[in-house]
């Protein structure tokens, strides 16, 4: 990655949804040059797309929860995941070296849904415990180490 | 949506694993009594975090961290239990991350 890819990320972090030809003008290089270094560092897993970000606040979502959870010595990891991913509205689950094996994070609507998703992670087979940690206040603080590579917002609603 | 609020902007995503940061860890940190705020600048200010979030329930706070390499990670570590008002923090390492967002139910289902 040399000095014009970067600056290529620095407009696209800017504004994801410029055009390549717009970023070829601004740099003074063609809109193919952009393109083939666009698709490069695709290829090479720097950047994995252009995604949205989404306020679920807007759609009735009032909170998030990390789901700290331990299972059982002879669980079967792969099997357990996959059971995990059909619990509605658990939207990350990761496997986890500590003091618990998963952690899984849920966005809920009041506390009637999230006690339902507590108790089907609790019914899933090997699971032994679930910690829950409901989140108040999310913030991301604009760290100049991460931002020069990473768009993370100050603060959002969930 | 857009004019609704609910899509907040478009975001390019990348790969912080390409950057180096091949570390990626959530600290659940326990506060004495009164310090969630004090403690919050404190980080925000001073520790190298990507995410705070002030919870209620197993820890006060939990913090996504990213860290470049093992020193790295112990020196946050000491840094954050040396800070008054810490009572304790738990580091959870992250092995593998299975992202699920299509399972999100953006219509209201029977109790979800």
């Amino acid at each position: 990655m040399d000095k014009i890819d970067k600056k290529i990320l620095k407009l696209l972090k800017e504004n994801p949804k410029m055009s390549f030809l717009e970023i070829a003008k601004k740099l003074g290089i063609s809109s193919i040059t952009v393109q083939k270094r666009y698709k490069e560092m695709e290829k090479k897993d720097a950047i994995f797309g252009t995604t949205v970000m989404l306020d679920l606040s807007k759609i009735g979502f009032k909170g998030k929860a990390f789901l700290f959870i331990k299972t059982s010595k002879n669980s079967k990891m792969p099997e357990m995941i996959e059971t995990f991913r059909q619990v509605p509205n658990l939207f990350l689950i990761v496997e986890i070296v500590g003091s618990f094996d998963l952690l899984a994070l849920a966005v809920f609507r009041d506390i009637k849904s999230i006690i339902k998703i507590v108790n089907e992670i609790k019914a899933v087979p090997c699971v032994e415990k679930v910690e829950i940690a409901l989140s108040k206040e999310s913030i991301y603080p604009l760290r100049k180490e991460y931002t020069e590579i990473i768009p993370f917002e100050e603060k959002t609603n969930l | 949506m857009k004019k609704s609020g609910l899509i907040v902007k478009n975001v390019l995503k990348f790969n912080m694993a390409f950057y180096d940061y091949n570390i990626g860890l959530t600290i659940g940190v326990n506060l004495q009594p009164y310090q969630e705020d004090n403690i919050t600048q404190f980080i925000k200010r001073k520790v190298k975090v990507a995410g705070i979030d002030k919870t209620i329930g197993k820890y006060d706070l939990c913090l996504v961290v990213f860290a470049k390499n093992i020193n790295e990670l112990n020196e946050l570590k000491y840094q954050l239990r040396k800070q008054k008002g810490v009572k304790d923090i738990e580091v959870l390492i992250w092995s593998k991350n299975h992202f699920n967002f299509d399972n999100i139910h953006f219509l209201k289902n029977n109790g979800d």
